[in-house]
């Protein structure tokens, strides 16, 4: 199966064709590469997304699925003319009354959208709408039992690309040296694997002559934002780290990436390749910035002002307020959660009369399921996310850094302050 | 009603999905406002200081309006018989382009099909790679070795699918040159079987006595493909306008994917008057570069910066921070130089050389974010 193949079906919503629908992204997923248990999710996922929206549904109006092999996953997009999609049920707080029957309806919503590993949700210039449902592959874990070969510090190390047994054992070499300082996807070679031949991600590694593996980064390539890993070093040659770190620049120079950042860098990481964004992200552009528009509410305008002055950008900052105009009713926020860290980072999926309540709603029910670290990404490329400063502060967040080019623009990065907004 | 869309993901071949638009720096009132400054000197083109040369300010300064109306000379015609003079070549072994990148994309469309490749090296001038790829074909790209071009390497990464190598001769952005004797052990080793681009755009600034004439050589050597253009020492950067030379019967097939009428009158008739009085523009401008670069130099070794001031008009320098990070600080100076990265060198900005005063407020600005 080549990496980014997919099967697509159009359907009329026809209650009668969601056998069609759940039997096509089970059979495909499957297909794809997921054990069955695994596609059930993206099964169940269908069967509530088709019916709901079967039973909203004009006549003649179709809905395009599509099942993609992603490598290390398999995804599902479902793309519809636009409607009043039930936001509120892709929150993650939301909640389902009994006694409610519109929320009833949504409750199947609100189980798709948490049985699956990512929810996104898109739009296109046409207005049209679609939910991404995506499903990781399960892999064996890294048997710390596994050794391997002593390094030398006289041997020399070329950067190389990564090839699969190199990346395997650039896993485990990752699992023994750096424990749970590293992302968790390293305790799963074969994931690592098929992330690299996915194209989704890159890899360079530090090769001897043996095929010794003395160090690696990985990066995953996003739109504009390159998220980079490491760089790892399994042997005292800091020289190692500038190889690595050049390796990874010189292989992402020329891509459409603008922009790299180091969320959780190593002890390795060569400083001055690198701009602090304070204590929790190292960052570097990867051409030069001639500027653009940040779209942001007055109320964070000294704040956004005082960072573009410490950071140099050039911006144009263009202030948005909400003016009574008509806006959906609802609003909803993905969250993406890291359970070990105990680490929420909420961002936007749609803007509603309702986001002041929703946040606070979001941060009750993060601290009470003991969230410790809790993030807001707001866009400042997106003129409509704007209206969100007002409500941010209010429900107890606090705008710390800059992540310049992160989204569509530059993303401000909010952490909510334990004991405010309640 | 709004029209539909097309179905641009399905339409776009995949190798032009991945490819993002090189996006050229904002016009300066722009910038300017941008960054704060309230002057700005652009060090990032290598455009040539001195400006145009006497004569052909003056051919532009005497450019008839009316002529606007008028289609160019499809294939300047006078251009070609003034440079077949000038470097004892037939006219038709001339082929001129709206800039020397056209005539790089002439080039791969003409000797490339589905399944082929070309060879350039990883840290030079980004077109060649980036009309192969956007073209569909494969740049084999091969790392420097002491800052130059690797010839062995090169010739170890042609096989049958080979169609044409790009060496840059002097490579921007380093300043590095083969000598005849390279070029020619070189060629001789391609022994004909690929078409070999020298690219000179910065060849009239080497003063280097062993620097080599490829224009002659192409008489020896049938696959030798030269390129020149009127941007650099010639200062006509703003007219757009190049050109290369080859032997008749390889520059024949070229110009069977050239766009004619893509070079504007305007910029034939400054690019014709540039060559009368080529010699003194030359000396004036090499003249300048060599103060520029000693003093340069001196500043930066004084500072404690590696740097690489080869031939060229430029200077590339190894910075102990983000070199992205050092144009955005420079810019806030009035100073527009190239960040490195694009060319995979991070942390390292290049600089135009240029007037006296205006290095000195380069260096001064430099100092200020690096002792900052």
């Amino acid at each position: 199966m080549n990496y980014g193949q997919q099967v697509e079906i159009k359907v009329p919503f026809k209650r009668e064709l969601l056998p069609l629908v759940v039997s096509c992204v089970e059979q495909s997923a499957q297909a794809f590469g997921l054990r069955r248990e695994e596609s059930l999710p993206l099964a169940l996922a269908a069967e509530e997304v088709f019916s709901f929206l079967t039973a909203q549904a004009q006549e003649q109006e179709t809905m395009g699925l599509t099942c993609r092999f992603g490598g290390y996953y398999v995804e599902t997009i479902y793309r519809f003319a636009s409607r009043a999609l039930p936001m509120r049920a892709l929150n993650i707080t939301a909640a389902v009354s009994v006694e409610d029957e519109k929320s009833l309806e949504d409750m199947g919503l609100l189980l798709a959208a948490r049985s699956v590993d990512s929810l996104r949700f898109s739009t296109d210039e046409e207005g049209n709408m679609a939910l991404h449902f995506l499903k990781e592959k399960g892999y064996p874990e890294f048997s710390s039992e596994q050794s391997h070969s002593n390094l030398s510090g006289e041997t020399s190390f070329q950067v190389v690309n990564g090839q699969p047994e190199l990346l395997k054992q650039f896993a485990g070499r990752v699992v023994k040296a750096y424990g749970k300082d590293a992302p968790s996807f390293f305790r799963f070679p074969g994931k690592l694997v098929d992330m690299v031949a996915s194209g989704e991600y890159g890899a360079a590694l530090l090769v001897d002559g043996k095929s010794n593996i003395g160090g690696g980064m990985l990066w995953r390539i996003g739109s504009k934002m390159v998220e980079a890993y490491g760089p790892y070093l399994f042997l005292a040659q800091p020289s190692l780290a500038q190889d690595l770190v050049e390796g990874c620049l010189g292989r992402i120079a020329r891509t459409k990436a603008v922009c790299l950042v180091i969320r959780q860098g190593t002890a390795q990481t060569p400083q001055e390749y690198f701009e602090s964004l304070g204590d929790q992200a190292l960052y570097r552009q990867l051409g030069e910035d001639n500027g653009t528009v940040a779209f942001i509410h007055p109320s964070l305008t000294p704040f956004l002002e005082k960072a573009y002055q410490d950071l140099f950008l050039p911006r144009q900052i263009q202030e948005v307020e909400y003016q009574g105009e008509k806006i959906a009713s609802y609003s909803a926020f993905a969250a993406h959660i890291d359970r070990e860290a105990q680490k929420v980072v909420l961002s936007t999926l749609g803007v509603g009369a309702d986001a002041a309540q929703n946040l606070l709603e979001h941060v009750q029910v993060l601290r009470e399921e003991g969230i410790n670290e809790l993030f807001f990404e707001l866009d400042a490329g997106v003129p409509e996310q704007a209206i969100l400063g007002p409500d941010l502060l209010t429900a107890g967040f606090v705008p710390t850094l800059i992540l310049p080019w992160g989204g569509r623009g530059d993303i401000i990065l909010f952490e909510h302050k334990k004991g405010e907004g309640l | 009603m709004l029209g539909k869309i097309p179905p641009l993901e399905k339409l776009v071949p995949s190798y032009i999905q991945k490819i993002e638009p090189y996006i050229p720096s904002k016009p300066d009132d722009v910038l300017k406002k941008m960054f704060g400054c309230s002057t700005l000197h652009r060090l990032n083109n290598n455009e040539n200081a001195l400006g145009p040369s006497p004569m052909a300010l003056e051919a532009v300064r005497n450019f008839d309006p009316v002529q606007a109306a008028i289609y160019p000379s499809g294939d300047a015609y006078h251009l070609r018989y003034r440079l077949g003079q000038c470097f004892g070549h037939s006219p038709d072994a001339f082929l001129v382009g709206n800039g020397a990148n056209e005539v790089i994309a002439f080039v791969i469309k003409a000797f490339c099909q589905e399944g082929d490749n070309i060879i350039t090296a990883d840290k030079t001038f980004a077109v060649y790679e980036w009309v192969a790829e956007f073209s569909g074909f494969e740049p084999r790209l091969i790392p420097l070795k002491d800052y130059g071009f690797d010839d062995q390497a090169m010739l170890q990464a042609i096989d049958q699918r080979t169609k044409v190598i790009f060496l840059c001769n002097p490579n921007n952005p380093t300043g590095t040159y083969w000598n005849e004797e390279k070029l020619r052990n070189f060629l001789d080793q391609v022994d004909g079987k690929q078409i070999v681009v020298v690219d000179e755009a910065y060849a009239e600034f080497v003063e280097a006595e062993d620097f080599p004439n490829a224009m002659e050589m192409i008489r020896e050597y049938p696959n030798l493909v030269v390129f020149r253009t009127f941007s650099k020492m010639f200062a006509l950067a703003a007219l757009r306008i190049g050109y290369l030379v080859g032997d008749e019967r390889v520059v024949d097939v070229i110009r069977r994917t050239c766009v004619v009428y893509s070079v504007n009158s305007l910029a034939q008739q400054a690019a014709l008057a540039s060559l009368e009085d080529a010699e003194e523009h030359m000396q004036r401008t090499r003249k300048l570069m060599r103060e520029a670069k000693e003093y340069l130099g001196g500043e930066l070794t004084r500072l404690g910066l590696f740097h690489i001031i080869g031939e060229g008009n430029f200077a590339v320098i190894r910075l102990p921070m983000s070199d992205t990070l050092a144009y955005r600080k420079l810019m806030r100076q009035g100073m527009m130089v190239r960040a490195m990265t694009g060319f995979r060198f991070p942390n390292h900005i290049r600089v135009t050389l240029g007037h006296l005063p205006v290095m000195e407020d380069f260096i001064k600005a430099l100092k200020t974010i690096i002792l900052d």
